[in-house]
């Protein structure tokens, strides 16, 4: 017989996953981008040595999110545990905490000849003296002579970490709306365009502005340009395939788009304002560069949004 | 340099190596001490020769009847956790565990509602085993599917992937606790099919039992790879459906005539 069905939503992984997900897009795609563009673009000690630490700091800040709501904190030794990979291949999540936790280690590795020659990490008290050991100075000597390969460890490991926040979610089937292959798709797309913005910001903020990084800000902001026309291409697709999927991601698709944070907060501040203002830069540019940082800020907003939205959306279906 | 400078320099360089791989040592063996003590403990007498597995006559289980639920509750100690001080009804109602609930279906086309209880669905695709980092949650070659307390870390994944609600969270240290039993502040649970049982030789669960006493004989449990079996038999007689078939996730446990 057909029955009645209901639909809940969850209540139980609400903003703080959400944040997780979103550091944990944001800080990965961040390292990744600026090592590949050291490696390959534009040699740029302090972009790497933002990337690296911003990066590690948002995953472990990330990380804390899905600690605290443990009860039992010790039993998380089972995760960090490499060895779980034998036992639960298949499980997404399993793969995604090792790529966090090498990530951040080759990350740290990468960057760590540049900090040994930084004067800013010269001059801070504890870590200057951790700096001259001699056990770190032939880490970050050998790390130095093999850069590429600690680069390329932590790239692999970056875009692993980035692709399982989407996949995280696609492996729950019972929820229409994350259980769609197109979900890890998007939250890639997403993560490296926060990225881009993240990047611009610490370009034009915190590296000053410097003319000879101009054509790498260009490059960013290209870059970031694509990948926003690419989200809203996915957003586009993603609302027809809701549509005429089951009945939960129907309803997902109704709340989705009945929420004027959605509509007006993520597709409307998040992804189309700052299309625009980047579009006028990249064909025309700017006099100042207030309208790339605010386009970037607002693509921050939009990442965090679409995480927060799509958790809030993710509807089951019941027939009691 | 001279020897005595070599021979030290030897020293030296076995003891790095020895601390070396002393230090992967204690790194790697932790990993695999736990991965030998759970493949140990999951497949001691288990055989795929079996598949456990339940059905369920809607037309026999009666409205007001909860025999199974008490039952399960007593079986498995569930009635042992205390509502924590100051609890709200709707938050202990929330957050209670519960391993077998009596739910109503609603016909469509005749409104007639069908009450039937409902507990994990033994799927043999389990998605909750699919999502669960540490390898807590899983599928015995009998196609139980349980949890193993000693390494569930309670991030909850498995309830998040379930599809029937089937699993419940421990939020409290529980005083009393039954030997077979066990359960813990911080982990999941959920219908293992009385396995206790099953591992001792009994043949039945505490929701057949109960609800075969209460006269009501809703529901038959037993292995459908035995072509001999009753409840092998029942399925070629009555038609039978999964709960939410299009999943695709071949539960063990069937409903007729929903
Ligand atoms: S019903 Fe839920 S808990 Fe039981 S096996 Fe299926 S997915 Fe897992
Ligand atoms: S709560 Fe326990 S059984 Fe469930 S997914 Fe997490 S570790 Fe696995």
């Amino acid at each position: 017989m057909d029955v009645t069905t209901s639909f809940y939503t969850q209540d139980f992984w609400t903003w703080w996953l959400a944040l997780y997900l979103y550091l944990g897009g944001l800080g990965a795609a961040t390292l990744t981008t600026t090592f590949l563009t050291d490696m390959y673009i534009k040699p740029h000690r302090e972009l790497v040595l933002w990337g690296a630490l911003s990066g590690i700091a948002m995953l472990s800040l990330g990380s804390a999110m899905l600690f605290l709501h443990l009860l039992d904190h010790m039993a998380v030794i089972h995760i960090l545990n490499p060895m779980v990979l034998i036992n639960q291949p298949n499980a997404w999540i399993a793969w995604g905490t090792q790529f966090i936790v090498w990530m951040m280690v080759w990350g740290f590795l990468y960057a760590l000849p540049y900090m040994m020659d930084s004067e800013f990490f010269g001059r801070i008290p504890v870590v200057r003296h951790i700096l001259a050991w001699r056990l770190v100075q032939k880490i970050g000597r050998t790390c130095g002579r093999h850069c590429r390969l600690c680069g390329w460890l932590a790239t692999i490991n970056g875009i692993g970490t980035v692709i399982y926040t989407g996949l995280l979610l696609q492996s729950f089937p019972a929820v229409a709306l994350w259980h769609n292959p197109g979900v890890p798709l998007l939250f890639t797309v997403s993560a490296f365009s926060t990225a881009m913005a993240f990047l611009l910001l610490v370009l034009n903020l915190a590296i000053k502005n410097r003319e000879e990084d101009r054509p790498l800000r260009l490059f960013y902001e290209r870059t970031d340009l694509i990948l926003i026309a690419v989200e809203l291409v996915i957003l586009f697709s993603f609302f027809f395939y809701l549509q005429r999927g089951s009945q939960s991601a129907a309803v997902s698709a109704q709340l989705l788009w009945n929420d004027w944070g959605w509509l007006i907060g993520f597709i409307g501040f998040g992804l189309l304002v700052p299309f625009f203002l980047e579009l006028k830069g990249v064909i025309r540019g700017w006099n100042s560069p207030a309208p790339i940082m605010l386009a970037s800020v607002l693509v921050l907003m939009g990442g965090y949004l679409l995480r927060h939205y799509f958790m809030y959306a993710g509807v089951y279906a019941r027939p009691w | 340099m001279g020897k005595h400078d070599d021979q030290l320099d030897m020293k030296r360089r076995e003891f790095i190596g020895k601390t070396v791989l002393a230090a992967g040592a204690a790194t790697v063996a932790p990993g695999i001490l736990l991965t030998v003590a759970r493949a140990a403990n999951e497949t001691r007498g288990v055989t795929s020769a079996v598949r456990w597995g339940m059905l369920i006559d809607t037309n026999k289980c009666a409205d007001d009847c909860t025999a199974c639920v008490d039952a399960c509750n007593k079986e498995n100690g569930i009635d042992l956790v205390q509502r924590p001080e100051g609890a709200s009804d709707a938050d202990w109602n929330a957050q209670r565990p519960q391993w077998i609930r009596k739910v109503k279906l609603r016909d469509m086309a005749t409104q007639v509602v069908t009450t039937l209880p409902m507990m994990c669905q033994h799927c043999e695709y389990p998605p909750c085993v699919d999502v669960c980092p540490t390898g807590a949650s899983f599928k015995r070659a009998d196609g139980i599917v349980m949890v193993d307390r000693h390494i569930c870390i309670g991030c909850r994944y498995c309830m998040m992937a379930c599809p029937y609600k089937a699993r419940s969270f421990i939020h409290q240290n529980v005083e009393n606790q039954l030997v077979a039993v066990p359960r813990g502040k911080g982990c999941v649970e959920s219908c293992n099919f009385c396995v206790q049982r099953i591992d001792a030789g009994n043949t039945t669960t505490a929701c057949q039992e109960a609800c075969d006493k209460a006269g009501h004989k809703a529901i038959l449990f037993g292995d459908l790879k035995d072509p001999e079996s009753e409840i092998t038999r029942a399925f070629k007689t009555h038609n039978s459906r999964q709960i939410r078939a299009e999943l695709k996730l071949n539960t063990g446990v069937r409903y007729i005539d929903v």
